[in-house]
């Protein structure tokens, strides 16, 4: 970025006018959101960079300054950060692992269920189905007639919840998904519980929705997990993440990238982050930072990748130097009919987790559990030291191509017991003080299993260095 | 050896109350001309009193002397002229440190981009914001020394590359620094595109030069030591009568030794050199001792 910034500066010195420079400090730009990207690079550093290449320009007559983007990475990097979690300390969480489904605290609240209840210093995390029960007859009155429509939503501002040493509870609640009367979400519950408190409780006026348990079964745990290095380069899980990020568009936005399709699009938003970034120009920078080796075989699998997005479903489409978890995900969904999108979610099957992973990258993970239904698999994962996603969608004014998805820098990939892949790729997230929830849809859709059964998910988390590894179980 | 040995005295006019003063840099040193004790005016500011200018510049200059931002935003040759100015300096100040502007500055004033191009208040999160008006006051600071003028610029880079080695820590800010250099030296002496200059940072080892290629396509690598930053480019020593100075044997004013090349391939050898007079970017203007060509 140096180098490059010094080059910007030659080229206001040599060209005919200070839009060459202004220019040449953009690539400075966009090569910092590549390596940026590629986690080669801290956000503060390069914020610093372009703000002192700003500088030089504009007392040398040409007026440059970072985008607002640069600024914002510069203010946040300057807030006093968490210190940075050391890899031998304890996870800076208490998760309690949900019960088997029925083995809850009585009296049982039918159908609602949490995955993993994840204390914070100050909160409580948990991912949850809530069932709400119906609102009783009018006394006197005749039962309500069957409804034509779906009901509304009941109003969360009557919900209350106590624990049982009375310590009331603010309930807030993120990533709602309504189907009939369940909903589906997180659950956040301040403050964090009294270290005895045992049972936890939200009731709404028509009566109980939620018992759970706060104390601290013996945790579960993933069954085999390892770190080890990561094989790739920090370029290649850039590319890689990249190339996911395709197979996500293919997948959840139908089967060809027909011209001017909602898959051409986001296939065009990949293939330029703001700033209209070119793949020649991202492999020329993450080569000249010593981040993808020109011999790499990554960028032609993503060039592959393109071509066969473009061409899924005719005759003959080239499957050639595609990796084998890529193919068999892009196999799925070529010969299936995406999702219906806007049909209200069924409840589906909640599948809890509560996994505490090692730290990853700087990373530290909880996987709560995982829900599937008639839209797909979601899994619910709470992160802490995770990169800075930015503020907003990332988006090229005038450009109608939907956002770039968001790179939290990690890949994930789930096994099942049958053996097959499944990549996870960002629906939404959420930040809370310290703590970032996520959830991943899994394409393609986890077979449900069979409520009270147990089942092993293999989870495959890498960062840009690391790569985790880890059995979980699954209760059903 | 001091590298400023190669460097004539020079002289800056800094306005100070109601008077304009001389501030004076020689052998490495600033003086104030109009101050002779200075440490007790910076005494009697800290007692509630007001800091002459000068002083504050002495000061400032001291705090800067190995600030590696010196390199990013000063000259990379004698030709790079760079408009910064006291007023500039004081709009900053006043706009405190650039964070709050309510009114457009002038042009070639530092401050932050907003989407849409004008220029509003930005409103930092409030514990960001002494941090960021920290580095926005070292910035302000810079302008105010480059405000100087080139001849202080070029000894106040001189000064900061002095200070580092190779291996303190900084390689790629000090790498950056000789490579901008360097590499307009290089087009300076052959002629050769900048952006095909490569240059390797080291400690005090033998520099080393390989071209690679022909015509446009040539390709030059060079090696080293970060002094050369400071008792070369910035004396002013870089190209001089065809050959490219690598070293410095013996520093003066106005006579000096160094080790220089004629070409790419050629072993550095001894050349003795003479000021003639100032040129530009307020540097000595030098010519090899005896060469008649001029």
């Amino acid at each position: 970025m140096r180098l490059l910034a010094e080059a910007a500066l030659r080229a206001r010195r040599s060209g005919a006018d200070s839009g060459t420079g202004a220019a040449a400090a953009e690539r400075v730009s966009r090569a910092a959101d590549i390596l940026i990207g590629a986690g080669v690079v801290e956000e503060l550093l390069a914020a610093e960079i372009l703000v002192m290449l700003g500088t030089a320009l504009r007392i040398r007559g040409v007026e440059w300054r970072p985008e607002p983007r640069g600024v914002r990475r510069l203010a946040a990097s300057a807030l006093p950060r968490q210190p940075a979690p050391q890899p031998a300390a304890p996870a800076p969480w208490r998760v309690i692992p949900a019960r088997a489904a029925g083995s809850e605290p009585a009296p049982h609240a039918p159908g609602s269920r949490v995955m993993a209840i994840i204390v914070t210093a100050d909160r409580m995390i948990a991912p949850a189905m809530l069932r709400f029960p119906e609102q009783p007859p009018a006394p006197g009155g005749a039962s309500n007639p069957p409804a034509v429509n779906p009901p509304a939503a009941p109003s969360f501002a009557d919900l209350t919840a106590t624990d049982d040493v009375g310590t009331g509870y603010m309930v807030s609640f993120i990533d709602s998904q309504w189907a009939g009367g369940t909903w589906n979400g997180t659950l956040m519950l301040r403050p964090a519980p009294p270290g005895h408190a045992r049972v936890l409780t939200i009731n709404s006026p028509n009566g109980l929705i939620l018992r759970a348990p706060l104390t601290t079964a013996p945790q579960p745990g993933p069954i085999r997990c390892e770190v080890t290095d990561a094989t790739d380069s920090p370029g290649e899980r850039m590319l890689t993440r990249r190339a996911e990020s395709l197979i996500t568009a293919f997948a959840t936005g139908g089967r060809r990238a027909s011209p001017g399709s909602s898959l051409a699009k986001a296939a065009g938003a990949l293939s330029k982050a703001p700033g209209a970034i070119t793949e020649a120009e991202v492999r020329r920078t993450l080569e000249a930072a010593g981040a993808l080796s020109p011999l790499s075989p990554v960028p032609g699998q993503l060039a592959a990748l393109g071509e066969w997005v473009a061409t899924a479903g005719a005759p003959g489409s080239p499957h050639a130097a595609l990796p084998a978890r890529w193919a068999a995900v892009l196999a799925h969904y070529a010969r299936r009919r995406p999702p219906t999108a806007g049909t209200p979610a069924p409840s589906g099957e909640m599948g809890a987790i509560g996994a505490v992973l090692p730290m990853l990258d700087g990373v530290r993970l909880v996987i709560a559990g995982v829900r599937t239904s008639s839209q797909g698999t979601v899994m619910h994962v709470a992160a802490r030291g995770l990169r800075t996603l930015p503020w907003a969608p990332a988006t090229v004014p005038g450009d109608t191509a939907p956002p770039a998805p968001h790179d939290t820098g990690l890949s994930w990939w789930i096994r099942d017991e049958w053996g097959a892949w499944h990549v996870g790729a960002l629906q939404s997230w959420h930040a809370a003080n310290h703590d970032t929830t996520l959830r991943l849809f899994l394409l393609p859709p986890l077979p449900p299993g069979a409520p009270g059964t147990r089942g092993t998910l293999t989870i495959e988390v890498t960062g840009t260095w690391h790569r985790l590894t880890a059995d979980v179980p699954v209760h059903w | 050896m001091s590298w400023y040995l190669s460097l004539p005295p020079a002289q800056a006019h800094v306005p100070c109350g109601a008077a304009t003063h001389v501030v004076r840099w020689e052998a490495g040193r600033l003086a104030l001309t109009a101050h002779p004790d200075a440490d007790a005016e910076v005494v009697l500011a800290a007692l509630g009193g007001i800091q002459p200018r000068c002083v504050a510049i002495s000061q400032t200059w001291a705090r800067h002397a190995a600030d590696l931002d010196v390199l990013t935003l000063g000259p990379r040759s004698p030709a790079d002229q760079i408009a910064a100015t006291w007023q500039e300096a004081q709009a900053r100040r006043a706009s405190w440190f650039g964070l709050f502007t309510t009114e457009r500055l002038p042009p070639g004033i530092p401050g932050i981009a907003r989407a849409g191009g004008g220029r509003r208040p930005f409103l930092a999160p409030q514990s960001a914001a002494a941090e960021l008006s920290r580095r926005a006051q070292a910035r302000i600071e810079l302008m105010e020394l480059l405000a100087l003028g080139p001849a202080f610029q070029f000894r106040l880079a001189g000064t900061v590359a002095a200070g580092w080695p190779a291996d303190g820590g900084r390689r790629p800010e000090l790498t950056a620094a000789l490579s901008g250099r360097f590499a307009l030296a290089a087009h300076a002496w052959l002629g050769i595109d900048p952006d095909a200059v490569h240059v390797t940072a080291l400690d005090e080892a033998e520099p080393t030069l390989q071209m690679h290629g022909a015509g446009p396509g040539r390709r030059l690598r060079a090696s080293l030591p970060v002094s050369w930053l400071a008792s070369v480019w910035a004396c002013g020593l870089a190209v001089i009568g065809g050959h490219l100075v690598v070293g410095v044997e013996q520093p003066g004013w106005p006579r000096a030794r160094v080790r220089a090349l004629p070409a790419p391939g050629a072993t550095p050898s001894p050349v003795d050199v003479v000021a003639t007079g100032e040129g530009a970017g307020g540097l000595p203007r030098w010519e090899i001792a005896g060469d008649t060509r001029r």
